[in-house]
Order: structure tokens, then sequence, then C-alpha cells
């Protein structure tokens, strides 16, 4: 299966090499979590993080599906 | 407290009173009480009996972070309600210095006279404005401080508030002494203009320090609160609001399917990388502006900036979330610096960027320009401020572009046009668009926090349940914050510290030997909100304008296919406290 992580703001120096722009596609196995993944682009469990999944708030516990499309911030605001 | 300084522009005197009956008032407080005492509700907002109130907050000037904002209040011309619009800059902290806690700018002058005020330790007075006539507010600027010294703060309107325009905002000198805050909600420009004051210089050289009741006392509150402030990961040094600015927030509510893109068509913008705050970060670090920036004296987050343009010259500061999007998702414009000129013309023609961005996108709409024609833009924004009779339409708000052109799909509350976010995906923002007495408002009432950056909570941006509750709370917190002269950017830090926000009273009370809790405190919130509902409730508002337009409730917006569905009986609780 075929996941798209998007990365923003200082999150985007844990992008892969060969990542272009904002984004990178993981491969993951059945069963995946949004954790697994981003752990795998070595972001620390412990980082306070907004992520949105499918343009809808996740969770670091979700099982993904082939196709999805992860959205990473560090925490944030403006207004 | 300070004295207030009531200005009669009709016998051209400027006097200092003591503040009877408007004790322990600031800010918010203090514009909105004055208003609701002292001009009659069913006024013409440009008529001789409105006032301007012009006031700093009950921490403004003392040594708490973040504690430098000015409000500016009146009869709005373009809601026909009261307005309070908040402002930045240095104004507001060199009046407190002066003993001046509030500014009243009352009656008429004899037609087409045009003065201006200045205010030192020396007292007030008004001057001939005759050869500042019709500047724009960039100009404006540097000949008053060419007069009068580069320390001074200034607050001004440009051509726009000239012509009365009820888009037209009150310009604050920024930090460097240039025009680039701006009250801008509200038309608080066309009431000034229609007072004939084209501008207020403040010269605080030789002021007094400011007193404490308890100095040792307040010194320690301040620190438990600039600690807070600066340990919370959005407000920290370091943190995206002073790293990526306000603007770091176009990818978030892209990505979250909230941003108005198109006149409110669709919550997500196929341009938002191009004019995302890591864009707008590597442009203004390419061209060597500022990416860190404090807009406000005292300011410890710094979530401003400066932006240079190709050739690297100033072009503008305070280049902001709501600007950006107005200007630039709205229109369906994705390029920068057009979007930075048009931001610059409306700093300098003194109009507030979020209602000509989306005056703009409803002309859009309405055929005048084509979406994402950013010369286009440009060129209205020539139209305002030449003042032809498309200029003085645009100049005049959404509202008024939607009835002259025809056009159904207007997203106003109560006249004033909408903020960055569609209502339909953030709910909780909505409600407060809905039932704020200053019309559509994020600030007044951030649901955005809770619903989209989980902070103080969580409450699901897309389900109608507990938006009411949200929006209530944040609306009461927000009047007492507004009250204070505090930003409203300490909130991300004090809804998750406690600690933090128990140090707003104690500093109060250390301030002024007073003895208030943190329950007085919201009751102070409350009051504020309940005379603002009188007073729009006397001005002929009813239930009916506690609504957002229909085509929210009916049109679904991609791509969560939401309407707005928080049922009317909700929204007529919200002020029920």
């Amino acid at each position: 299966m075929t996941v798209t992580v998007k990365l923003f703001a200082y999150l985007r120096e844990n992008l892969p090499e060969g990542a272009e722009g904002k984004a990178c596609s993981r491969e993951i196995e059945g069963g995946a979590t949004v954790g697994d993944v981003l752990h795998g682009l070595q972001i620390p469990d412990t980082l306070s993080l907004l992520i949105f999944r499918n343009a809808a708030h996740a969770s670091r516990d979700e099982v993904l599906e082939d196709g999805d499309v992860l959205a990473v911030f560090p925490p944030t605001a403006g207004g | 407290m300070g004295k207030l300084l009531r200005v009669d522009m009709g016998r051209q005197e400027a006097k200092l009173e003591q503040p009877r009956g408007y004790e322990k008032l600031g800010g918010r407080a203090l514009t909105s009480t004055v208003v609701a005492k002292e001009v009659p509700p069913t006024c013409h907002a440009l008529s001789e009996a409105n006032k301007l109130v012009i006031a700093s907050g009950l921490l403004t000037g003392t040594m708490a972070a973040n504690s430098g904002r000015l409000s500016v209040g009146a009869k709005s011309p373009l809601t026909g309600g009261i307005k309070e619009s908040n402002v930045g800059g240095n104004a507001a902290f060199k009046l407190e210095r002066l003993g001046i806690r509030g500014i009243i700018v009352e009656g008429k002058p004899p037609q087409g006279q045009l003065h201006y005020l200045v205010v030192s330790n020396d007292g007030a007075s008004l001057e001939s404005a005759d050869e500042y006539r019709g500047l724009k507010n960039y100009d404006l600027c540097e000949k008053l401080k060419a007069k009068h010294g580069d320390k001074v703060g200034i607050i001004c309107i440009g051509p726009a508030g000239e012509m009365r325009m009820c888009a037209a905002s009150v310009a604050v000198t920024d930090t460097k002494g240039n025009p680039s805050r701006h009250a801008g909600r509200g038309g608080m420009g066309a009431v000034m203009g229609s007072k004939g004051l084209k501008a207020i210089v403040i010269d605080d050289r030789g002021a007094a320090a400011i007193e404490y009741h308890d100095r040792d006392g307040f010194r320690e509150a301040a620190g438990v609160f600039r600690d807070a402030i600066r340990s919370h990961d959005v407000t920290k040094p370091g943190g995206t609001l002073s790293e990526f600015g306000t603007n770091a927030l176009v990818n978030v509510i892209n990505e979250a399917g909230a941003y108005p893109t198109r006149n409110f068509s669709s919550g997500q913008f196929e341009g938002a990388d191009k004019i995302s705050g890591e864009k707008l970060r590597e442009v203004i670090t390419e061209r060597g502006g500022e990416t860190t920036h404090a807009a406000c004296t005292g300011c410890i987050i710094q979530c401003s900036n400066v932006y240079l343009d190709r050739q690297k010259r100033y072009l503008t500061a305070g280049f902001e979330y709501e600007s950006i999007w107005a200007i630039g998702g709205n229109c369906g414009i994705d390029d920068l610096d057009t979007i930075a000129q048009v931001e610059r013309l409306c700093d300098d023609l003194g109009v507030d960027t979020i209602e000509i961005g989306c005056a703009i996108a409803v002309a859009m709409e309405g055929g005048v320009k084509e979406f994402g024609d950013g010369a286009g833009a440009i060129e209205l924004m020539h139209e305002i401020g030449n003042g032809t009779p498309l200029g003085r339409i645009i100049g005049n708000g959404t509202a008024m572009v939607g009835q002259a052109l025809g056009v159904a799909r207007v997203p106003v509350v109560k006249g004033q046009s909408m903020p960055a976010y569609d209502p339909r995906a953030v709910k909780g923002v909505g409600v407060t668009y809905a039932t704020s007495p200053m019309g559509a408002d994020h600030t007044a009432g951030y649901g955005v926090a809770t619903n989209i950056l989980k902070v103080g909570g969580y409450v699901d941006p897309l389900k109608p349940d507990g938006q009411a509750e949200l929006s209530r709370g944040l609306q009461i917190a927000t009047a007492a914050l507004d009250s204070a002269g505090l930003c409203v950017f300490v909130a991300f830090a004090l809804l998750d510290i406690p600690e933090g926000l128990a140090a707003i009273p104690k500093m109060l009370n250390a301030r002024y030997g007073w003895d208030l809790t943190a329950d007085d405190l919201t009751e102070y919130g409350q009051d504020v909100l309940r005379t603002e509902r009188e007073f729009n409730l006397a001005a002929g508002f009813t239930s009916a304008d506690d609504r957002l337009p229909d085509y929210f409730s009916r049109e679904q917006l991609p791509p969560h296919k939401t309407v707005f569905d928080v049922p009317a009986e909700e929204l007529d609780q919200v002020h029920s406290f």
C-alpha cells in the first residue's frame, strides 16, 4: 500500500532524500498506523503534532488505508 | 487610571478630564461603554452624534508582555452596530505613559475643515491638517515624523478615511514608525474622517514612569505571565508564530479543508503552497527582510514580518495571514508579490485588507474581473484611491459590492465580511461570526484554536455539537483580554497553561490595588458583551442579524461536503449568561 505524507514548517527537514516539495510517498504494510509512518520518517514520538488524514484530524494510532494523504504540522497558530 | 482626553471638533477644543463614570475600564470595555453611554444607537454613524473612542488597555504601558494593544470604537458605518477594532503598534503604550487612558473625539468641524491632534507631556492641541489633505498613510507619517520627531506614535487615516468609505481603517505606526498596523474592521477610518481628523501625533518624551500599587507583586505576576508565553510551543521563541508568522496557517487551514477559496466556493486552494508561511519565509529570507518582527511595543511573540520587493526595497510590514488570504486565495491569486502590492495599497489608502479582499472577490464573482487576475486587483485598488464610482463601491465593502453587482453569494454578517476560515468547516468560529456584536470577526471568539489547532482542548470542527458553548466562552474571554490591552495571541499559551491565565488578575490587582479574582474577570468580559448587545438591540438588531447568510446552510463546501448546521436556537443562546 502507498500513502502520501506532507510535512510542514520545520518538519520538512524530516522529508527523505529525493522528496520533491513538501510531500513524499511511503510504502506501508497492511495494519500500519499513522505513528508507524511518522516513526519511519524519524519524527520523535514525543513531539506534539497536528495531524490531518484526508483533511480530517487524526491520531497516531489510526490504521492507514491505501491512498491516504497525511498532512503533519508542528504546533501552529496564527490568525 | 489615566485621564480621558475629550476632543470637540466643533469647538476645536481638547480637554483632559477625570474618567468619571468610566473608572476601572480600559481598552474595549472603555470604548464600548463610552459609545453605549454617549452615542444614540439610532444615529447615522457619520453624523455629528457619533463619537470615535480610542483607548489603551488596563495593562498597557506596564511591564506585562504583549500589553500594547489599542482599541478603536464607535458606532460602525459598516455594520450599523457598535464596534471595537483592535490594533497593535506603538501608540497605546505612548498614550498610557502620558497618563491618558482614552481619547473621545466628538462633534463635527465646519464643512471641509481638516485637523490633526498633537498630544504630548505639555497637553493637547488641534492643528490645521490642510497641507496633509489627501495624503496616503506612508507619506503622511513621513511628513509628521519630520515635523514632530521620528519617535512619535501616529494614529491616522488615508484617503479612504477622508472619503468616509465604510472599509476605511485607522492606521497606527509600528515599532519602526511605519503605518503598517490597522484597526481595520468596521470603518473606524470613516468615522475619523467624518470628524475631520486626519491624524493624532503622540509624543511621549518627558512622560513619567507608570505607577504601580504593588510594583514587586506586579513584577512577580508579570514574570509568570511571560514564562507561560515563552514556554508554549506556539508562542515561544523559535516556535511557529515567531519563525513562520501568522501565515503558517495557510497550509493548516487548507489541509483542514477550511481555506475559503474564490469567494468561499471551496475549502482548498490549489495555489496554497505558493502563498504559504513556508514560502513567505523563504522569500523574505532570500531578499533580506525580517521573518521575526515585533509589531507592538512590548511584544515577546514577534509574529510579524517585514517584506521586501524583488529589488529588495521595503514594500510592506505586517504581511499577515488574513491579508494574504483575503487578497490571495479568496481572489484566486497565488503570487506573493502581487498580494503584497495590494496589501501595501490597502495600508497606504487606509482600508481593511479583509473587507477589501472579500469585496474584490465578490466583484470577481460579479464579473468585474476574473478570479486570479492580480493586475486587475491592483487596478481596483487604484479605483479606490482615485475615488471613482467603482472605487467607492468597493471601498464601501463587500455587502455594497454584492448589492451593486447583483451577486447573491455575499459572505457577510451584520454587513461585515468574513475572515479566513470557512464557517462550514470551522463551525466554532462560524458561531462567532454569527453572534458577535461586531459582525463576522474571527478575533471576537477564535474557535479555530480549539476546532483546528487543538489548543485549549478539542471540539470537532465539522460537527455542530459544542460549538455554541465554545464560542460563548471564547467571546467572553476575548472581551476581557481586549479590555486589558493584551494581544489575543497570548490566549494560545494561556488556554493550556492555567498559571499564566491566573497571572492576569494578579497583575491587575498589583497595578491598581484591586481585589479581582479570575471569576471577576469572566464577569468583566460578560459585562462588555452585554453592553455591546444592548447597544445593537437599541440600534434595531434582532436575532435575524445573528445568522450566517442563508447559502452557508444550503451550499455544501468541498472537500468535506459540509454545511453550517448549528441550530438557530443554539445561536440565540450564545449570549445567555
